[in-house]
């Protein structure tokens, strides 16, 4: 990533302007002390696609902190997978130089966020770095969920909002509505809105000139001890983990002994420096400034985001609000040919380096033998870690069925936590199992709120309360048990709204439902990889549906294959695939014989997909066909 | 080990001599051959003989030929005197064993009692009758130029002309052919008392005219079930009048079964000659090419006609020794077989294998599903 940006560096074109200003920028990273007044941190928050990553590339390009033409669009999201899907995942950050109107010059710190519901705990330790955020709303969009959510979580960490409608210049804008909203829910007059259009480069002198005006400087103790949060880290193959941090009191320099609070270990400090399009190194940060820190650490799970670095000899009290990195959503991962499983260790150990949130362990199944429980953050986190695996590092994978994780009460008294069905006890062992519930936030246009109530008590939803943002606009307070909403939940959402609802979550606790294992039996062996947890008013249903999905996935073998649901012991639904009666070459004679072969080998790839159970052999993506009954319904 | 035993136990080499002529295409076959051409069946010949010319130059037969068999297109387009000259090529070029079984694939549109005279003087002692159906309608479908009465006919002429070995192909498993309609073929064919019979369901994934049809929807696919049901009974009823079910689609009364096409199940050498005809021999497959100008002018160019080969790897000749093996009912002996013997119970609990002295058979269900057997292993 770092290199890539390096290369960016390089391409800048060397026109005479760009050179002074990075004679400029050299005489500060040198001298680079800049008092703390003149030091404005701030993130810019926003729904997906309202403009984040467009407005940043404006700023950036506004301050000369990248030319435009050695810009790639929107150089904060540099992995390829994020241009893709169009989203930031792991937040980076980039300081400018702004000589305002006021004649002084300040250090302006971006601090990026990522975008998706899955990194909430991510985006509040980015907002816990800054003093302020501009809070991006598109105009033709208006408010959604996840605004609402970044505006709870920039004010829980007690951030100065800058409110900008973005997009101003399209024709589907809706600037007055957009403006009533805002000047509703945040109690701000309608002169304090900046009006932008990123792409068209429209008011982002009034945005820098706002940011340094409204947002606050840093307030910390310059003569207290070390404390400096992590917001952010990432791996580098030559340096080790490489952290981004907000020096909140007292000073880091190099050389210093550190200590990171939440494991209690130590470091030498290698390296810190200040993050331009490359890392600078410097000999200190000071009291409010951000920049990075190495180490020599070898592990990124040392470097915990949210994590408060102190001095070795010095400790001083850890910032609030760090929380270790909690898995969600877990499944299986196993590799498609079982001699593949090394390296799909060595994949995930890998991703795992820039990926603190990923965990994982072996995990051994019948069906599918050896391979790895992963957990994720969500869903969506899922999607990547299995992307990637199969991009970048070739892996076939076959991926069970996700699910939460479950707090089991057995009758000893004993209490469990347990992230994969086949480790259910026995019926007769338990007490009660709790599942986790969240608490959710859907904004929708008014239109939709009964289309989506239903969908919400069909997923067991439980109704809080619901408020109008505007006249047009709702948002809808749930509690969901999070199962409920891991799958498709948020397809669903977008169907049934048109794609105009939005979701945001949040985990509350833990509460005992009626749940059950229903367990898929394939001529009579129960296959542990297709367990799974559900509530009891359902088990039925998804008995049925789950064995005609397999039906459909199971191609025809030479013997009949009976699929079966239970529960317990009592089969709730069943159904077979017939037995294939014809599989052969009618004529095989000379010339034939290697058109044969070739058949039989392309019929033996078709193999290898294959998972054989017994007697049977179960396509890999019979394994996740409980999504597809999902999408489908 | 594999290599060791076939070069001890297959030793006789097959010769086969694709003559790619017919009267007229067959919307259901896919083998090559020219139904209106310009070149002329001696213009073949003469490329046929530089071909047999060369063969024998360059590729080493391990063994005198211990069986010849004339396929097509319509070996019995050719006149016996244009049969003999191509015996002479082979003659002057191979080594032949004094008493080879001799085959000619017969169109009975195409045979005369001169001609069956003819051929049989010149050493042809099997003879491969196409009939395909005794109901014209289904001759029809199947686009092919000759009558139900023809059949008996020929074999009759056969008979006076001394042919002892006769075989009757038919094809079963038309869209919609009932299982009534393809037991008269059968029942017609028993009553000719043929000493061999070839049973070939309709293959139809394949880029022939009827295959299209069926593809695209226009014909209705061969129920599969029914088609199961049709082979299943054919099998029982062959068997009981005294026919081996000696490969996956042939019967045989006992000592008729045909030497040469046991060789290709087998892993014994061929040398196939004339345009498409595929060869194999020191473990390497290769196969001329698929046009008669092209064929004529590369030997024209003293160039063999082939258009590819392949070297098998060790895995490949395994895989393909199973599965040619499965397909006969003498099986593949128990020491063959890869991997762990317990997964051959289920074949065994599902009726469609069974242990035969000391070999691993199928039963005629397990031929029905014989490529996914040998799948499966393979593993």
């Amino acid at each position: 990533m770092l290199v890539k940006q390096r290369n960016k560096y390089r391409n800048i074109s060397w026109n005479v302007k760009t050179f002074f200003t990075l004679l400029l920028r050299g005489k500060f990273d040198i001298l680079h002390a800049m008092k703390m007044e003149n030091i404005r941190n701030f993130s810019i928050i926003a729904h997906i696609d309202h403009g984040k990553s467009t407005l940043a590339d404006r700023l950036l390009e506004a301050t000369h902190a990248v030319s435009p033409q050695s810009m790639k669009e929107q150089v904060l999201d540099s992995m390829d997978l994020e241009r893709e899907r169009g989203i930031t995942i792991k937040a980076h950050a980039i300081s400018m130089d702004y000589t305002a109107d006021d004649g002084q010059d300040y250090l302006l710190n971006l601090i990026d966020t990522p975008g998706h519901v899955d990194f909430t705990y991510e985006v509040s330790r980015s907002l816990a770095a800054c003093e302020g955020a501009l809070l991006v709303i598109d105009a033709a969009q208006g408010i959604e969920a996840q605004t609402m959510s970044n505006i709870y979580l920039a004010m829980e960490n007690e951030l100065h909002i800058v409110p900008v409608i973005n997009k101003i210049d399209l024709p589907s804008a809706q600037i007055e509505t957009v403006t009533h909203q805002i000047m509703d829910l945040l109690g701000v007059d309608e002169h304090e809105i900046l009006k932008v259009s990123a792409k068209a480069g429209l008011g982002i002198h009034e945005t820098l000139e706002t940011i340094v005006r409204e947002v606050p400087p840093p307030r910390g103790k310059s003569d207290a001890p070390l404390r400096a949060l992590i917001f952010d880290s990432v791996f580098d193959y030559y340096r080790g983990a490489i952290a981004y941090v907000r020096v909140v009191d007292g000073q880091l320099r190099r050389n210093d002994e550190i200590r990171f609070l939440s494991s209690g270990k130590t470091f030498g400090v290698d390296e810190i420096g200040v993050l331009r399009l490359d890392r600078r190194p410097v000999e200190a940060l000071h009291t409010g400034e951000v920049g990075y820190l190495i180490a020599g650490v070898k592990n990124l799970k040392d470097t915990k985001v949210g994590d408060t670095v102190t001095a070795a000899k010095n400790p001083a009290e850890a910032l609030p609000g760090f929380r270790e990195p909690k898995p969600m959503v877990f499944s299986g991962l196993f590799p498609s040919d079982s001699d593949e499983l090394p390296e799909l260790r060595n994949a995930l150990e890998r991703l795992q380096l820039n990926d603190s949130a990923l965990i994982f362990e072996p995990e051994s199944s019948v069906a599918l033998g050896f391979g790895f429980r992963v957990g994720f953050l969500g869903l969506l986190h899922l999607e990547i870690v299995q992307e990637r695996l199969e991009r970048e590092y070739a892996q076939t994978l076959i991926t069970t069925i996700p699910n939460v994780e479950y707090r089991v009460h057995k009758k000893d008294g004993s209490v469990a936590l347990i992230d994969n069905p086949a480790a259910l006890p026995a019926l007769q062992q338990l007490e009660k199992i709790e599942e986790p519930y969240i608490d959710a936030h859907i904004v929708t246009p008014a239109a939709y709120v009964g289309n989506l109530m239903k969908l919400a008590q069909d997923r067991r939803g439980i109704f809080r309360n619901q408020s109008y943002l505007d006249p047009t606009r709702v948002n809808l307070h749930y509690e969901f048990p999070l199962a409920e909403i891991i799958f498709d939940f948020y397809d669903k959402l977008k169907s049934f709204s048109r794609g105009y609802a939005s979701l945001d979550y949040d985990l509350i606790d833990f509460r005992e439902s009626p749940l059950q294992k229903l367990d898929i039996l394939i001529n009579g062996d129960s296959v542990d990889a297709l367990s799974m947890i559900v509530h009891r008013d359902k088990a039925y249903d998804w008995g049925n549906k789950l064995t005609q999905k397999l039906k459909d996935l199971i191609p025809r073998q030479m013997y009949e294959v009976a699929i079966q649901a239970s529960l317990g012991s009592k089969i709730i639904a069943r159904t077979n695939v017939k037995a294939l009666r014809k599989n052969v070459t009618a004529k095989c004679y000379g010339g034939d014989i290697t058109r044969k072969r070739k058949l039989l080998e392309k019929q033996k790839a078709g193999k290898k997909r294959m998972k054989q159970v017994g007697r049977v052999e179960i396509p890999q993506e019979a394994f996740l066909a409980v999504l597809q009954i999902n999408r489908e319904e | 080990m594999f290599i060791l035993l076939s070069r001890l136990i297959t030793i006789m080499p097959g010769l086969y001599i694709h003559i790619p002529f017919c009267v007229r295409k067959c919307p259901y076959c896919d083998f090559y051959s020219e139904a209106e051409t310009e070149v002329s069946i001696p213009e073949f010949l003469r490329a046929l003989r530089t071909e047999i010319e060369l063969r024998a130059e360059n590729w080493i037969i391990p063994d005198p030929a211990e069986t010849l068999f004339f396929g097509g297109g319509t070996p019995s387009l050719l006149s016996a005197n244009q049969l003999s000259i191509i015996l002479h090529y082979l003659r002057d070029s191979f080594a032949i064993q004094e008493f080879p079984e001799i085959t000619v694939e017969a169109n009975p549109g195409t045979l005369s009692p001169e001609k069956l005279e003819g051929y049989r003087q010149e050493g042809v002692n099997r003879l491969s009758i196409g009939a395909q159906s005794f109901l014209n309608a289904e001759l029809d479908f199947l686009g092919r130029i000759h009558r139900a009465d023809e059949i008996s006919r020929s074999v009759r002429a056969a008979r006076e002309a001394g042919f002892g070995n006769i075989g009757l192909d038919l094809i079963f498993g038309l869209p919609d052919q009932t299982l009534s309609a393809w037991r008269v073929s059968v029942h017609q064919a028993l009553e000719l008392e043929p000493e061999h019979i070839s049973t070939y369901a309709l293959t139809w994934d394949n880029e022939t005219p009827i295959g299209k049809r069926i593809q695209s929807g226009e014909l209705p696919a061969p129920d599969e079930s029914r088609v199961s049901d049709m082979y299943l009974w054919t099998s029982e009823i062959l068997r009981s009048a005294g026919y081996a079910h000696y490969e996956v689609s042939n019967f045989a009364r006992p000592g008729f079964r045909c030497r040469h096409n046991e060789g290709y199940w087998t892993g014994r050498p061929y040398l196939g000659l004339g345009p498409s005809a595929h060869s194999f021999l020191h473990e390497k497959r290769s196969w001329n090419l698929r046009d008669i100008r092209e064929y004529i002018h590369q030997l024209r160019l003293m160039k063999l006609p082939v258009e590819g080969e392949e070297e098998l790897s060790y895995a490949q000749r395994k895989m393909e020794r199973l599965a040619l093996l499965l397909r006969r009912s003498d099986g593949i002996p128990l020491d063959e077989l890869p991997g762990n013997p317990e997964k051959l119970d289920p074949f065994f609990s599902e009726g469609l294998a069974s242990i035969r002295d000391g070999r691993f058979a199928l039963t005629p269900r397990g031929f029905l599903l014989a490529d996914g057997i040998a799948l499966r292993l393979a593993d």
